[in-house]
């Protein structure tokens, strides 16, 4: 991909500039566009995750492992590694299956050739064990990325892209800076076309009569107000309903309170629908995804840590992640790049090099939201174009997936 | 008016302020032009009226509905848990729990923690 980007995107500029801005990003057969070409190495079971991981160690960040650990079989599991294999920001899949894991390799190597992108698999009990199937994997590894490296590049408009907010780490700074302007980042994208997805409805708790009045139509308000109703019902099976004693002493009084700082992420914009996992926005506009199993608690939290409320995000389509944290989160993602939002300013002082934006400049009156906003969707066009993000640059690359289950194994969008 | 900068308000509709950096009992605050003795410690995140706030009145934060006074607060006041209630009641719980779900060892007395910890993203 041709770089586009300069160093003049890097200073505080606004964005009221940027119409005259030419992104560029891989155009895949499937028509659908993304703004890094990388190749999986995904393993199919835990068994097989070390000959992955082996495989895909090389001095060469495009190549990413992501994987599935159950030998059993998992709608949900199967629906988002699908998504991700087929993702905007990748070109092509080696599969690395031990052989007598559940997973359907087969249905999910005919879904990425479908896509049109290169997929190949191995299989270790096949290929002679260990050491065959990683020399062979490395060497297939070098065949996928002389095909993904052809990739035609076009033109790619904010109207292309889909973007993802989570808050991890959160303090008391939280919801005073970085969560609101990333609402005005987010704002800022619905307003140019872009699919924008915010989610955890087990923090939208207490904000169900907010999330009626913005959404496109009464039913979807009702829709979206029943998802918070189930993540309430199953926090509380679980004990983790309400709000921590630390939440108390950071300054925060009721569990609506809270909600809304964390809701503050997700901007002002018309809510146009609500996805589950592995279900990409059917159009422009603010979706919710709904990540809390349906039914009984059946394998313990919903989400373990950030990192799979991340996988999930991208498994939505989305091309990046806006990640807002207090007390400062690391992590990047394979796949999409992770852009770090610092509320804290005490936080920033300690981690610079983690943090992409300083949004707790707020607190000392050195910055507004609204020029906080602005940075931020700097930080976008910069990361569109080609930059790596912090996380990116200092290869960060979790993942993970786990066990779920959703009612509706094709979940319908409402919009 | 003016206000202190050491008080953020989230939203043109609120009537509490957050604070932004941490304040002193005995710090004088500016509030639309008129000053205020702070009569607690008051950390980063937390609250004050912004005027005064009869008791039952509904509190607003980041423009939103975060709860009723459950006294009169005056202007310049904490507002925390001593005189601010939860109006939540879950959908799945009507028809037979309280709506105060605050638990009842409201303050972390083990740590000076000021921030959230919370394990939920």
């Amino acid at each position: 991909m041709t770089t586009i980007y300069d160093e003049q995107h890097d200073s505080a500029h606004t964005t009221s500039g940027r119409s005259d801005l030419t992104l560029s990003g891989y155009l895949r057969s499937d028509g659908r566009k993304g703004i890094r070409n990388n190749l999986l190495v995904v393993y199919l079971v835990e068994c097989a995750h070390h000959v992955a991981r082996a495989i895909a160690s090389r001095d060469d960040p495009t190549v990413q492992l992501v994987g599935f650990p159950g030998c059993y079989p998992n709608d949900y599991a199967d629906r988002v590694l699908t998504a991700l294999c087929v993702h905007p920001n990748v070109g092509g899949c080696l599969l690395v299956s031990l052989g007598c894991e559940s997973f359907d390799r087969q249905k999910l190597q005919e879904a990425v050739r479908t896509s049109g992108r290169w997929a190949e698999s191995l299989v270790i009990q096949e290929e002679g064990g260990t050491k065959t199937t990683i020399e062979r994997g490395r060497s297939l590894v070098d065949v996928g990325l002389s095909v993904i490296a052809t990739a035609p590049t076009v033109a790619l408009e904010l109207s292309d892209l889909v973007v993802g907010t989570i808050c991890g780490g959160s303090d008391s700074t939280s919801a005073i800076t970085a969560n609101p302007a990333v609402g005005k980042a987010f704002d800022t994208l619905v307003a140019s076309g872009a699919r924008c997805i915010f989610e955890e409805t087990g923090e939208l708790i207490g904000c169900e009569d907010h999330l009626r009045e913005r959404a496109a139509t009464p039913e979807l308000g009702e829709e979206l107000a029943g998802r918070v109703t189930k993540a309430a019902r199953y926090y509380e099976t679980l004990g983790h309903a309400s709000i921590a004693p630390g939440n108390l002493a950071g300054g925060l009084t009721t569990i609506e309170e809270k909600s809304i700082g964390a809701y503050a992420k997700s901007g002002s914009s018309t809510i146009q629908g609500v996805i589950e996992p592995g279900e990409l926005p059917r159009g422009p506009g603010l979706f919710l995804l709904d990540v809390v199993p349906d039914g009984e608690p059946r394998y313990g939290w919903p989400n373990i840590n950030d990192t799979t409320e991340i996988v999930e995000l991208i498994a939505c389509g989305a091309h990046l992640i806006l990640f807002t944290t207090g007390r400062g989160s690391v992590v990047g993602s394979a796949i999409s790049p992770v852009i770090k939002v610092c509320a804290n300013p005490d936080t920033y002082k300690k981690m610079p090099d983690d943090m992409d934006v300083d949004a707790g400049r707020i607190l000392y009156g050195e910055a507004t939201l609204d020029e906080v906003g602005a940075e931020i969707m700097d930080q976008i066009i910069a990361t569109v174009s080609g930059r790596p993000t912090l996380s990116e640059a200092l290869g960060h690359q979790e993942f993970q997936l786990g066990y779920k289950v959703f009612r509706s194994a094709e979940p319908g969008c409402l919009a | 008016m003016s206000t202190d900068a050491r008080l953020i308000r989230l939203h043109p509709d609120d009537n509490c302020l957050v604070a932004c950096r941490p304040m002193r009992a005995g710090d004088r605050l500016l509030i639309d032009d008129a000053i205020f003795e702070l009569d607690v410690d008051l950390p980063v995140g937390h609250k004050v009226a912004a005027r005064d706030l009869v008791a039952g009145e509904t509190v607003r934060k980041c423009g939103a509905a975060i709860g009723r006074t459950s006294t009169a607060v005056p202007a310049g006041k904490h507002l925390h848990l001593h005189n601010l209630r939860s109006t939540y009641l879950a959908a799945h719980l009507v028809g037979g729990a309280q709506s105060d779900r605050v638990p009842k060892n409201t303050v972390d007395t083990t740590t000076n923690n000021t921030t959230d910890g919370s394990s939920v993203s």
